[in-house]
Formats: C-alpha cells, structure tokens, sequence
C-alpha cells in the first residue's frame, strides 16, 4: 500500500526523497520504495523518517481502514 | 509439523546463514589451497571445490547487481576498479608464486621463467579483474537507474537542476504525482474549515499557496493569489463528498 502521508509530510517539509535519505542514511531508492509501498521499513528507520519530518509514528504508518 | 517462523526467528537465521555462508567460502578456500600447497595436488583436483566456489561467489555478485548495489559509485568506478583489480591480481599472483616455487623445489630452478610467468599472469589477473569489476559496477548502477526510474520522483534531470542552483519544484517536477487538486480557498477562513473538513475524516492533504505564475512551496499563511488544497487521487471522491456537505460561500471546489 502506497504511503501517501510519508510523501505529503515531506513534501510539506520541503523535502526532496534525496534529502530525506541523507537525514535518514539511507539510499534515495529505498525513501522511493517506502513511499511507493514497495518495502517495510524497520522501527529504526520510521522513527528516523518521522523525526526528520517532524511527524509521529501514528501520522505516517498506521493505516486506517480502506474508505 | 510446519511452522511459520516469526520475524525475530527470520533475522536470526539470516544472520545464521551468512556466518554459515562465510564459514563454507573460507573453507572451500583454505581446502584447495592445502590441497594445492600440502598435499601438492593438481589444479585439475581441485576443480571440483574452485567451480563451487566461484558459483557461489557469482551467486552473491549476481544478487547484489539485480538489488543494484553500488560499491565504488559513477565517480570513482574507472579508478576503484583498477585498483581492486590491482589487489585482486596482487594476491592471486603471490599465490601462485607460492605454489609453483613449491613445486620446482630441488629441480633445476629456472627463476628467469618463472618471473615471466608470474608478470604475464598478474597482468592477466589484473585485466580480468578490472573488466569484471567494472561491468559489475556498470550493471549495478544501470540497476539503481532502473530503480530510481520505478520509484523516485527525483529523476537525475531534477538532480541536475538542484546541482545547477535551480532548487524550484513545479507542478512539473514530479513531486504531486498522485495528487489531484480538490479545493482553493481566497481566505484563512475557507482554508482552515477544508483542513478540519479534511483531518475530521483523516484524509491526508498537501496545500499550496499560489504565487502569480507558478507556486510558492512553502505555505506561510493566506494568500492573496489564492490556496490549493491537493488530496490523493484514490480519496478524491471521499474528499469531495465531505467538503461539498459543507455550505460554501463561494466557489471553493474545484
């Protein structure tokens, strides 16, 4: 399932996928397939992504039920 | 009975599998060369063991090249390969060295020959090495293309704009693939009830300010040219449904 939170919030963070993987360590494919729901990422890394957006694990990868 | 294995298992047998993985390499390694040293066997005796273990050792180079990883990166591939290739050919050419004085030992030494060999041999090895680090890295980063192609918005054009000073995203760009524009308020007013329209039913939205002739990135407040609210186009038609329920003034959705 995409994560279209994770992109918004970084979007809104000004953000390129590029930037968000360098704060986060790791490469620019891997924010790519997170957000195109490609790849699960560790706890270690959402909390990474999250800080870096400034965003709450809840806001960006708990999914709520399919409208 | 069979089981699934949960995650913390799985990660622990991977990690199994790989000292398992370096335990069979080193072995299969430390074997051809007793059997080549010690036990002054033919190369033809140790086929067997080097076939395996060069397969192996392709099973893992293969895997990394379809995952696209990147060792050396674009800038140094030309110059790591042949240093690598260099170490490689080093190493390989010691040990034959080793082993082909070993085998003229009491014989009439023909250390002139043997030079030879062992120069045209490290070339060899050198070249070999090199082409085939090389292509290892040329593949991988045609991978990684691949990827960025499948899953990045920042295609290497973006990269090249961002090298060049010009940081401004567009519409154009990429970044609101995905995104279809639902609403643009002309004041705080209509701006703050679409974002409690929206939050109330947890749809996530990217809003915009309008700048004449384009858009600013940053939202910094109301704007006199106006405010888009973009949602994702999978939740457009929920979206809609809850901000038309609402009695607008003016022409909001769009």
């Amino acid at each position: 399932m995409k994560n279209i939170r994770m992109r918004i919030a970084r979007i809104e963070k000004d953000m390129s996928q590029e930037q968000l993987a360098v704060v986060t360590e790791v490469t620019r494919q891997t924010i790519g397939m997170i957000e195109a729901g490609r790849f699960n990422p560790s706890l270690k890394l959402c909390i990474a992504i999250c800080k870096a957006l400034e965003k709450t694990l809840d806001e960006l990868f708990w999914k709520e039920e399919e409208r | 009975m069979s089981r699934k294995l949960d995650e913390r298992e799985k990660m622990e047998l991977l990690k199994m599998e790989k000292i398992g993985f370096w335990v069979l390499f080193l072995g299969l390694v430390v074997s051809i060369l007793v059997q080549l040293f010690a036990m002054q066997a033919g190369f033809r005796q140790v086929a067997g063991e080097t076939i395996i273990l060069v397969l192996g050792g392709m099973t893992v180079v293969v895997g990394g090249i379809r995952n696209g990883q990147e060792y050396f990166g674009v800038k140094h591939r030309l110059r790591k390969s042949l240093f690598f290739g260099f170490i490689s050919a080093l190493i390989a050419d010691i040990l034959l060295g080793i082993i082909l004085s070993f085998r003229n030992t009491g014989q009439d030494e023909n250390v002139r020959g043997l030079v030879v060999t062992l120069a045209v041999s490290f070339l060899i090895i050198w070249l070999l090495a090199f082409i085939t680090l090389f292509i290892m890295e040329a593949a991988s980063h045609k991978k990684q293309k691949k990827l960025d192609r499948m899953y990045c918005e920042d295609n290497e054009a973006e990269h090249e704009s961002e090298e060049n000073g010009d940081t401004k995203l567009t519409e154009e760009s990429g970044d609101t693939e995905g995104l279809r524009k639902i609403a643009t308020t002309g004041n705080d007013f209509e701006l703050n009830t679409v974002k409690e329209l929206l939050d109330g039913q947890k749809i996530p939205y990217l809003i915009r300010e309008r700048e004449a002739g384009g858009y600013l990135r940053l939202y910094a407040g109301s704007s006199i040219y106006g405010t888009d609210i973009l949602v994702p186009e999978e939740l457009y038609e929920a979206a809609y449904e809850v901000l038309d329920s609402f009695p607008w003034n003016s022409k909001v959705l769009f």
